[in-house]
């Protein structure tokens, strides 16, 4: 169990690999991008791939490829965005509730068991429309519906940790319960808990794009995948690579984060 | 000692078995040049410390040592049959019928989600033409032989529902049921309480002398072996360093390391 | 000189929880321990013998508070701690150790050794870095380990080193009671007279007493100097001496002494009853 990846994962080792080059395109936007994704040349509209346009260019006569170069920034970053927001209300809420236990575990699971008990997307659609479009908006609606099944989970998780001898040992040697919570029981729960985030990425991007792709999250002109995909259905017929690159990309990246979380799943299978 | 340890026969005949797991500069050797023979309606006690290669043998007896251990060299002749030189499904046909194991831990080895009855049947019915009356009728006997009370409703029990000592002594009826004569029993009172235990050594007694199997006794716990066993082999890192009747062994311990087992009871 | 009392422990397990639909089963209100009361002395091991399911057990944990009792009393050194809370116990579980029976799974398996033993020293309010490392290591080698074990994983350890990893943790703040639980059932028999040396040699040197949980009497002759016998929850006999345990008179501790196998082939019994399996 040396370092974070252990020789010979494959999954492990290509799923990084693509989240890894995701990351730095969308970090490195303004470097790589041939063009600015907003600027508008009617002249070129719906052009095919030249020197200048690489992928060509949408309706408006916008760089897609520098759209799909700038949309990972959107896509990708809102979608760790929400997922960030998630654990950080499930995580506390989770712990809280399945180490403490009693009256709270009760009252916190009620809550859960409401929020899951709606279709998860549907509510945050409902919850999105109800507080307008906007990325902000959207964020805001995923995070409140998403965190009750991970809290769920967690919860789990902290029970069955919770029942181990070192536990008990930890208790009877005087440790506060934020110590035993902290040391012994979110400890043994941080890997699965990543294993899962990493899994959830790709979810929460398709998500999202879906969003987008019916008008809310992210508006036009911004640069975003769902948006792109919207943008192009009416030239479905004429210009096809205006809806198959950015569905590419969106594929690629669910691809790059479920296939790191295989590998970290395969990898915490074998160390134990 | 009993009439049938004169004219008794070799059940299990394993000769300078050499066991590894693993392959090339890792590999782990397991048993290193072991020799023992176990005999009908005889108790022979295989004796060591954690670690020291007494499962393993127990395991290539059985022929299920698994993917990443093998035999390197030596035979094991189950009823003077070479195993080795069998291939797969033959080997397999050995298991349940001529050989059975129980193990540590009852519970475990049980399946939980099935009734005892339908265990104890499916195991006769696969190794005898018997149709489901009589495969019935004879796990009730074999369990009224074993003296478990209420054998009849024993059957639509489930192994949750049972003590371990329970547990055990169905687990022992169970590797007999098919008629096999020869048993290996892997630290059997190991996982249970001394009152229990002695009520499963009982019970082991009682197989070997009524029924005439042959055990293969493996443990770490000298007070079993000398409560139980006939013959006993003491194991060591892998090599068998004394083998004898109890009696002698108990008696006079030729080898360093048997005289400090026998010195580390309390 | 009482060093812990328990008086009419009772510990009940009932299904409080489930809410609603949840029925009351009426086999889980039977009690784990029914009203037991002893008390443990100034440096002596007492042992507390039974099978499992008799509730000793649960009993070892109601009296370090681990586990709430139903009904009775817990006093360490007159003092009624039964009802002090989980804060206020932090004072006094220095002075109470336990030492686990599995000792591999009551260690964090991320820990080194090194901070399995600091937690207890942490707990302490002992800040200081090199002030914890030199206790740390004076207590390992009290147990016969070193500076080399320090950085180990639990997993990486022999059994009979992880159980010296558990004993030294217990001892590492100074207690005055150990209670042992099954501590040598998961060694092999050579560790166990190492081990029970061990602890033989630190109760002597440090004054320490043991409440001796176990489930063999025959280890009970040589290690403590008396012992009570439960069953079912409740105590069936005192034994005042646990050297001369052929005196006991009840009839559940004689079986127990019964099943204790044979020292020597001579000795055997199962022979001798074979022709009676009614027992």
């Amino acid at each position: 169990m040396n370092g974070l990846i252990m020789p010979k994962n494959v999954p492990a080792y290509l799923g990084g690999f693509i989240v890894l080059g995701v990351l730095s395109v969308g970090l490195l936007a303004p470097l790589i991008a041939p063009s600015n994704p907003l600027d508008v040349h009617m002249t070129h509209r719906l052009a095919g791939p030249s020197m200048d346009y690489p992928l060509g260019t949408d309706h408006l006569g916008r760089c897609v490829l520098s759209r799909l170069i700038y949309g990972t920034r959107q896509s990708l970053f809102c979608a760790l965005a929400v997922l960030v927001t998630v654990l950080a209300i499930s995580v506390p809420v989770g712990v809280l509730s399945g180490y403490v236990g009693g009256t709270i575990d009760r009252f916190v699971m009620r809550i859960v068991d409401i929020l899951l008990a709606f279709p998860s997307l549907i509510l945050a659609l409902a919850i999105a429309a109800m507080l307008g479009p906007g990325q902000a908006h959207l964020l805001l609606a995923f995070a409140s519906v998403w965190w009750a099944g991970y809290a769920r989970l967690i919860r789990g998780m902290v029970l069955q940790l919770k029942a181990n001898d070192y536990v008990l040992a930890a208790r009877a040697s005087g440790s506060s319960h934020l110590r035993i919570a902290f040391d012994h029981v979110l400890r043994g729960a941080a890997r699965p808990i990543l294993v899962l985030a990493s899994m959830e990425v790709g979810t929460i991007m398709l998500a999202l794009a879906g969003l987008s792709f019916l008008g809310l999250g992210s508006q036009p002109p911004a640069p975003e995948w769902g948006v792109m995909l919207s943008d192009s259905r009416p030239y479905i017929q004429t210009v096809p690579n205006l809806m198959i690159f950015p569905g590419l990309a969106i594929a690629l990246c669910v691809l790059g984060f479920n296939l790191l979380a295989e590998g970290l799943r395969e990898q915490r299978r074998v160390a134990k | 000692m009993s009439a049938s340890a004169e004219a008794s026969t070799e059940l299990l005949c394993i000769r300078h078995l050499t066991l590894r797991y693993g392959f090339g500069p890792t590999a782990v050797t397991a048993a290193n040049d072991v020799s023992l023979s176990v005999k009908a309606g005889r108790i022979t006690a295989l004796v060591g410390e954690s670690g020291s290669g007494k499962s393993a043998i127990a395991l290539a007896a059985m022929g299920l040592l698994g993917s990443s251990g093998h035999v390197e060299q030596g035979e094991i002749r189950l009823n003077g049959i070479e195993l080795q030189s069998l291939p797969p499904h033959k080997r397999k046909a050995f298991r349940g019928r001529d050989i059975a194991m129980v193990f540590q831990d009852p519970a475990n080895a049980l399946n939980p989600v099935l009734p005892i009855g339908r265990q104890l049947i499916e195991t006769i019915r696969r190794h005898r033409p018997v149709g489901r009356t009589e495969a019935r009728r004879i796990a009730v006997a074999q369990l009224k032989r074993a003296g478990l009370p209420n054998a009849e409703s024993l059957l639509s029990k489930h192994a949750f529902q049972l003590s371990g000592g329970m547990c055990q002594r169905i687990m022992i009826a169970l590797a007999l049921v098919s008629g096999a004569k020869l048993l290996i029993a892997d630290e059997p009172t190991t996982a249970l309480d001394v009152s229990v235990q002695s009520q499963i050594l009982r019970e082991l007694r009682r197989v070997s002398r009524e029924e005439d199997v042959g055990i293969l006794l493996i443990t770490h716990d000298l007070g079993v072996v000398a409560e139980l066993a006939e013959d006993m082999y003491v194991m060591q890192a892998g090599r068998i360093v004394e083998y004898g009747d109890v009696y002698s062994v108990f008696d006079h311990p030729r080898h360093a390391y048997t005289r400090e087992l026998l010195n580390s009871r309390l | 000189m009482k060093l812990l009392e328990a008086v009419e422990l009772t510990k009940i397990y009932d299904g409080q929880k489930g809410g609603l639909f949840a029925k009351r089963n009426p086999r889980q209100s039977l009690p784990a321990v029914n009203s037991v009361s002893f008390e443990l002395r100034q440096n002596e091991t007492l042992g507390l013998v039974g099978e499992s399911g008799c509730g000793k057990s649960t009993l070892a944990r109601m009296l370090l508070r681990l586990e709430q009792p139903s009904a009775g009393r817990v006093r360490y050194r007159g003092t009624d701690i039964t009802d002090w809370s989980f804060g206020r116990m932090r004072e006094v579980r220095s002075r109470m150790q336990l030492v686990f029976q599995n000792s591999l799974s009551s260690f964090n398996p991320a820990f080194t050794v090194e901070r399995i033993i600091a937690e207890p020293l942490r707990n302490a309010g002992i800040r200081n870095a090199a002030e914890r490392r030199a206790r740390i290591l004076h207590t390992l080698e009290s147990v016969g380990l070193g500076a080399s074990h320090l950085g180990r994983l639990p997993a990486e350890l022999s059994g009979g080193q992880q159980q010296r990893v558990g004993i030294a943790r217990a001892l590492v703040r100074k207690p005055e009671i150990l209670i042992l639980d099954e501590p040598f059932s998961s060694l092999d028999f050579g560790l166990r007279r190492q081990a029970m040396d061990l602890l033989d040699e630190l109760k002597k040197s440090l004054g320490l007493s043991y409440l001796f949980i176990t489930h063999d009497l025959s280890i009970v002759g040589r290690f403590c100097d008396r012992a009570i016998v439960m069953r079912h929850g409740g105590i069936v006999e005192e034994l005042p001496y646990a050297d001369s345990l052929e005196q006991a008179t009840h009839a559940y501790t004689r079986m127990l002494l019964d099943s204790i196998p044979a020292r020597h082939p001579r000795e055997r019994k199962i022979d001798s009853r074979l022709s009676n399996p009614s027992f």
